[in-house]
């Protein structure tokens, strides 16, 4: 049996070969395998949060849906008539018409409480076959008389089937039986979905919608679709939306895609620092692989079988290190980005489980491959001809060849020209900005080599004056830079410029949320909503409660908020009509076009609107222009009053006279009370008299002005804390990176140091001298890298601001760049003292060997 | 026409911004079985010569020759080639093996690149070992050999090649002069047995005196010892020699 | 003035299973104003000689003598100051820090002893000039031929004008025209300054600059040519 080989060489042999590395080498080898799987667990953890909220959001919205193609939906959450979706049943091109009730609540069981989606079905859903309704049985029967709960939901609060937990829904607690608990092998990857899935009749019965439903998904028969949609429009009659059955994927990305952009930066930088951590891995091992290379030609293989043995021990590195950078990235996916943003888990049913796609898996393991093969080429020069077969063993002198003149200018001009050119293409098209980030990363690392001589040439005459200190040592030294250390610079450079820049941009984001809040919670002193209604558009009844509210002595006044989420193309807008009585209607730091008083006055009066300026921008709209709105009662008329940030909503927000939506949308349920309170009541007091006056409504939460806020602030941090874990996670991985590389290097360097000791330097003064070098070469980094993140920081900020409409305003956080900074420069040279005082012990020799 | 035959090499290196010539106009033959002796001051270009003539190194001009094919006009693989099958073994003493690995893989190594697997060349390396007396070291981690133990695992490392020339270089880094004398007798005896061409040059007289030829290397030109097997002195030396003398 | 006196020194060295003895029960006094020089076959102990005379190694039995002081058993601190103050060290592999400049190459090592980096040139800058590299102060080594390196190295070790001067193959990398030129330097220095010095060599023109020759082999000191090098030299 013919045996595989490749040029001459058994595939066995080459496994051997690298046997053979490993076992002499493991320390090399294990600080470059560590440097790739870092840098591929930066990059894979990012890319699966990256793509996890769409994913399992598309999980759940095709469980549902199943074969429909079609969905006629309700434009307010007051929903419409079943009876119009059995008029759509008996259309003659449907094959299946399945009506559903969908209604954000909050279960609570033993071990705690969870917001999930309440889906009402009918045996309808159970032919459409979809994922997570088709195994409920004929009829849905599984859940017939309770409420199935996917396992992950179940497991989450501490239900079991049989077993009796308490639903909040429309401001009211049922106790009710779990019929099922629904593992994968049911609802398949539905398990993992905040959903509660109940019979619609009892789900109508819960959420006090008797006969009502707000969804009807429409399986046409094939070749039908235009038609039935068609006679679809005809039913719904300008009152009901007609579109995709999975027109919530559309949605949800628009609304995500902030987010989705910022966190694709951050991919961008992870890995680049990734990639840089294993090239700085892999230039370690450069002088011994160029020996291994020497001794393999003297040995008699020929050039082309080295380059196979390089590029596949390159490939098995590589390769182990990507597998375990994998397990490492999934690890960090599941335990710090796996919450999705509560903004978003409130306005769309999003699971918590990260969702790794093949092509995730795939992308992140040939990046840390090619990587380090690209990064193990430099050996590879030594075989081209004309050189030496074993040149290397015969080279005097030091590892490492110090940077060109010429290199150092052309990386200069090539970087300040990236900045130029992306300040020029960012000024015109702000909507590129986050390209522009990608390339100020490449410029910052351009820009380490001119900084790096530029410092050098700065301290040269400090050096030549100081008596006793080792600074004039350090500078000679660093005179003799080395690629390596330009690179390791380049490392700190990178992960400097992507923490300032993102944290930067980050507190910048909260900041103008933390005032849009302020403003939009101020016109009450207390708050009354249903339970984790994050963005004020969970609807309940109000029944006597304003009445028994306004009774009590403490209280001023009571008035009634309502709010929604509208789709309108694929902008699920935040609608939030105010009580005309509010002091504020307008939130004044939001406004960016339009007079506050006049603006305030017109919305009062009503047929006016402030809307958030992605909205305007999308259809051109200024101070005065008329639009509509679709609204169950037809396209609603309205005129400009402001145009405003999206004040914390993606998508955009519109402000309208609480009037004017009760008119249209025809709903009287409110989505929260406001309620004044006379003057010397405090606020605990009067919340206590209305908690009093709510007694038996416990799906209703009563909060001060300063609880709601403080719980808002948390869901604004919660909702972008996965940035600033990832520029955390990068920063100290980047640190401990950087000392592991620093201090491989300054270990190689003994021999050196053993000469300059027999010349008379001292254990000490070789010790601070490599301390002051490496603190040299840390600080350029860090101090490139801090002002292009600066820059960065502006311009992530002036892209927050004009292309999504995010309230940022631009302010410099010198503390946390100095923090930052410091904490980079203290975490890497603690790492080096110890590596760095074991090598200064090295005896005194003049002949040194390695 | 000789085994190994080197015509009119001539070979410089760069220095500074200038150049030095090491070897000039520089020839040498080679025979099956023959046992050649080069003397030479440090950097006189003994490495060099070995190096070229073993095919490590190309030369500026000249050419060398082995079994009537020109090899500084081969491709670098088809001197690989020629290496890793009755070739052109050289020893020279600044091998530096890994430290973990017994010397049996040290010697079956360099036969992967012929095809086999790790397994299949421990035999002919076992073989080999045996040939220079190293059997007993087979399976000594490298670190914890003497020199001279290194230099005969080295040595077999070139003779699983089965090698028809073999040019050693420095046999003098030996501790003991003893050992010297020991890998003098053993290359002898690999000589006379198998028709294997041996060249050795070295910067100490005592280890080569006694070989069938013996040559001095300095100025980049070789000169054969006179009749009575004393070496012919260069002549920028005469100076030191005439004020030693008293 | 200070002699450098070794007595009845031994290093061993082990290498792999078996001792090696590097330097064997060697005795030798280099008084001041002589130069001295060294000859063996490599790996006979000259090296070993010479750092033990730096004070670099400690021998295993014996002692080492410098200016009536026992230089063989300083404690680190007091063996660096040693070589910082009153040595003078070439040796073979130089060592020279690549980026670095020539002048700043042999500057280096004075600021051990706590001087500026400007003062340590402006006294490293006449023995550059010296030892011929007067106009190559700002050159770096890969800009310099082995020759010149080696004398960058020799430069380095007389900045601190030292009193005691150990040097290892200092013309190892130079032809015989420049050998001499050192050759004649390191005898004009001992000389000059009166300070002890020792040669460890190759070249058989040392013999010409140096007051006495001693071979080393096999760890064992003689004083002349041994019959082998003799004869490799045709002595």
């Amino acid at each position: 049996m013919p045996r595989p080989t490749i040029l001459g060489l058994r595939v066995s042999a080459l496994v051997d070969l690298y046997r053979w590395r490993l076992s002499n080498h493991k320390a090399q080898e294990l600080l470059a395998g560590l440097g790739i799987a870092i840098g591929v667990a930066l990059l894979f953890g990012v890319l699966v949060a990256n793509s996890s909220l769409l994913g399992s959001a598309s999980q759940l919205v095709h469980g549902v849906t199943g074969r429909a193609h079609l969905q006629l939906a309700a434009r307010s959450p007051e929903g419409f008539e079943q009876r119009i979706a059995r008029r759509v049943a008996l259309l003659k091109g449907v094959r299946v018409a399945a009506p559903l009730l969908r209604e954000n609540a909050v279960i609570v069981g033993p071990k705690g409480r969870e917001s999930v989606q309440l889906i009402g079905v009918t045996g309808a859903e159970v032919v459409l076959e979809g994922s997570a309704t088709r195994n409920l049985g004929s009829g849905a029967l599984i859940v017939a008389g309770g409420l199935g709960l996917p396992s992950e939901v179940a497991e989450h609060i501490g239900a079991q089937a049989n077993e009796h937990i308490t639903l909040l829904s429309a401001g009211n607690a049922h106790r009710i039986e779990v019929r099922a608990v629904l593992g994968s092998q049911t609802v398949g990857p539905v398990a993992d979905s905040p959903i509660v899935v109940g019979l619609l009749g009892f789900a109508q019965e819960l959420t006090g919608k008797p006969r009502r439903v707000n969804q009807v998904l429409v399986e046409p028969k094939p070749g039908q679709q235009r038609l039935v949609e068609a006679e679809m429009k005809r039913i719904a009659a300008g009152r009901l939306d007609v579109e995709p059955a999975d027109r919530e994927l559309p949605v949800l990305k628009a609304a995500e895609t902030p987010t989705a952009q910022s966190t694709t930066l951050f991919a961008a930088i992870s890995a680049m620092v990734g990639f840089l951590l294993a090239l700085n891995a892999m230039l370690l091992t450069v002088p011994e692989r160029r020996r291994f290379v020497a001794e393999m030609r003297q040995q008699g293989f020929g050039p082309r079988q080295v380059l196979a043995i390089l590029l596949s021990q390159a490939a098995m590195l590589g390769a182990a290190a990507s597998l375990v950078g994998i397990v490492l990235g999934y690890l960090l996916s599941r335990t710090l980005f796996h919450q999705a943003p509560s903004y978003l888990t409130s306005a769309f049913p999003i699971g918590t489980q990260p969702v790794i796609s093949l092509v995730t898996v795939v992308l992140a393991f040939a990046s840390g491959v090619l990587a380090t093969v690209l990064a193990s080429m430099l050996p590879l020069l030594d075989l081209r001809g004309g050189r030496r077969a074993d040149a290397v063993l015969h080279e005097s002198g030091e590892a490492g060849q110090s940077i060109s003149n010429r290199s150092v200018v052309g990386f200069g001009v090539l970087g300040v020209s990236l900045v130029a050119a992306v300040t020029v293409v960012v000024l015109l098209e702000p909507g590129l900005s986050i390209v522009g980030g990608v390339v100020l990363a490449l410029a910052t690392f351009c820009l380490v080599p001119c900084m790096f001589v530029a410092v050098v040439a700065a301290l040269r005459p400090v050096s030549e004056r100081v008596k006793g200190s080792m600074l004039a040592l350090a500078v000679v030294e660093l005179d003799a830079t080395a690629t390596r250390s330009v690179a390791l610079a380049g490392v700190a450079a990178l992960a400097l410029y992507g923490m300032v820049a993102i944290q930067g941009a980050r507190s910048d984001l909260l900041s103008g949320l933390d005032a849009a809040l302020v403003q939009y919670l101020d016109p009450a002193d207390i708050w009354v909503t249903t339970d984790n209604n994050f963005l004020t558009v969970n609807s309940f009844h109000a029944e006597g409660a304003p009445a028994a509210i306004a009774r009590q002595p403490g209280v001023a006044s009571v008035r009634e908020y309502q709010g929604q989420l509208l789709d309108v193309g694929t902008r699920r807008l935040w609608i939030r009509a105010r009580p005309p009585g509010d002091r504020a209607l307008i939130q004044a730091s939001q406004l960016l076009q339009g007079e506050l008083a006049q603006a305030t006055q017109r919305i009062r009066r009503g047929g006016w609107a402030a809307v958030s300026s992605g909205f305007a921008a999308e259809r051109r709209l200024r101070v005065g222009d008329a639009f509509a709105l679709p609204s169950p009662s037809g396209a609603m008329r309205l005129r400009v009053a402001a145009i405003t940030t999206n004040v914390g909503w993606a998508p955009g927000a519109i402000t309208l006279n609480d009037n004017d939506y009760r008119s249209h949308f025809q709903t009287t349920d409110p989505t929260a009370l406001e309620i004044n309170l006379k003057p010397g009541v405090t606020p605990a007091a009067g919340k206590a008299q209305v908690e009093g006056a709510l007694a038996g409504r416990a799906g209703l939460v009563v909060e001060t002005f300063n609880e709601r806020k403080a719980r808002y602030e948390e869901s604004a941090r919660q909702g972008i804390r996965s940035l600033s874990e990832i520029s955390i996670l990068l920063l100290i991985a980047t640190a401990l990176a950087i000392a592991s590389a620093l201090s491989a290097a300054i270990w190689q360097r003994r021999a050196r140091l053993a000469s300059l000791k027999s010349h008379g330097f001292d254990s000490r003064q070789l010790w601070r001298s490599l301390l002051i070098e490496s603190t040299i070469l840390l600080a350029v980094g860090c101090l490139d890298g801090a002002i292009l993140g600066i820059y960065g920081h502006a311009l992530a900020s002036r892209w927050l601001k004009l292309s999504v409409g995010f309230p940022a305003p631009f302010s410099l956080g010198f503390g946390l760049v100095l923090l930052t900074l410091a904490g980079v420069i203290c975490v890497a040279l603690a790492v080096i003292a110890l590596p760095g005082l074991a090598a200064t012990r090295v005896p005194p020799r003049a002949g040194f060997q390695e | 026409m000789s085994l190994l035959s080197l015509e009119h090499l001539t070979k410089r290196f760069p220095e500074g911004r200038g150049h030095t010539t090491v070897l000039e106009d520089l020839s040498l033959q080679v025979d099956a079985g023959d046992f050649v002796g080069i003397w030479g001051m440090r950097r006189s270009g003994k490495t060099t010569l070995l190096r070229v003539a073993a095919g490590r190194e190309l030369p500026d001009a000249g050419s060398v020759w082995f079994d009537g094919h020109e090899m500084t006009s081969m491709s670098p693989d088809r001197r690989a080639a020629l290496q890793r099958r009755n070739g052109i073994g050289l020893l020279s003493s600044d091998w530096r093996p890994e430290r973990n690995n017994p010397a049996v893989e040290h010697v079956a190594l360099p036969l992967l690149s012929d095809g086999m697997s790790l397994h299949e060349a421990r035999h002919p390396a076992w073989k080999a070992l045996e040939r220079v007396g190293a059997a007993q070291w087979a399976h000594v981690p490298a670190a914890r050999l003497s020199q001279s133990e290194r230099i005969r695992v080295a040595l077999a490392q070139i003779l699983v090649h089965e090698p028809r020339v073999l040019l050693v270089d420095e046999p003098a880094v030996l501790p003991r002069p003893s050992d010297g004398a020991e890998l003098f007798d053993l290359l002898r005896s690999l000589g006379g047995s198998s028709g294997l061409a041996v060249v050795i040059a070295s910067e100490d007289i005592a280890p080569i005196r006694k070989a069938r030829r013996l040559m001095s290397l300095g100025s980049g030109k070789l000169r054969p010892s006179d009749e009575r097997g004393t070496l012919v002195p260069f002549p920028e030396r005469t100076a030191a020699r005439k004020r030693s003398q008293p | 003035m200070s002699s450098l006196e070794l007595r009845k020194v031994i290093k061993h060295y082990p290498s792999g299973g078996e001792t090696v003895r590097a330097v064997d029960g060697v005795s030798l006094s280099v008084h001041p104003g002589e130069l001295v020089a060294l000859y063996g076959p490599s790996g006979s102990g000259k090296t070993t000689l010479l750092e033990l005379a730096a004070g670099l190694l400690a021998p295993d039995t014996g002692s080492v003598h410098f200016g009536g002081r026992e230089i063989s058993r300083l404690p680190p601190g007091d063996s660096a100051i040693y070589r910082r103050r009153d040595v003078g060290l070439v040796f073979q592999a130089f060592h020279l820090i690549s980026g670095a400049s020539a002048l700043d190459n042999a500057a280096v090592k004075l600021l051990a002893d706590g001087m500026t980096l400007r003062k340590a040139r402006e006294q490293a800058r006449p023995w550059l000039e010296r030892v011929g590299l007067g106009a190559r102060f700002d050159h770096t080594p890969a800009r310099l031929s082995m020759g010149e390196r080696q004398r960058i190295a020799i430069a380095r070790a007389l900045v601190n004008e030292p009193r005691l001067l150990l040097t290892d193959e200092p013309t190892g990398n130079l032809d015989s025209k420049r050998s001499r030129e050192i050759l004649a330097l390191l005898r004009d220095i001992c000389e000059e300054r009166e300070i002890p010095g020792l040669l460890v060599t190759h070249d058989p023109q040392a013999i010409s600059f140096t007051s006495r020759v001693f071979t080393l082999r096999d760890g064992r000191l003689r004083e002349g040519l041994d019959a082998e090098l003799a004869l490799a030299h045709s002595l």
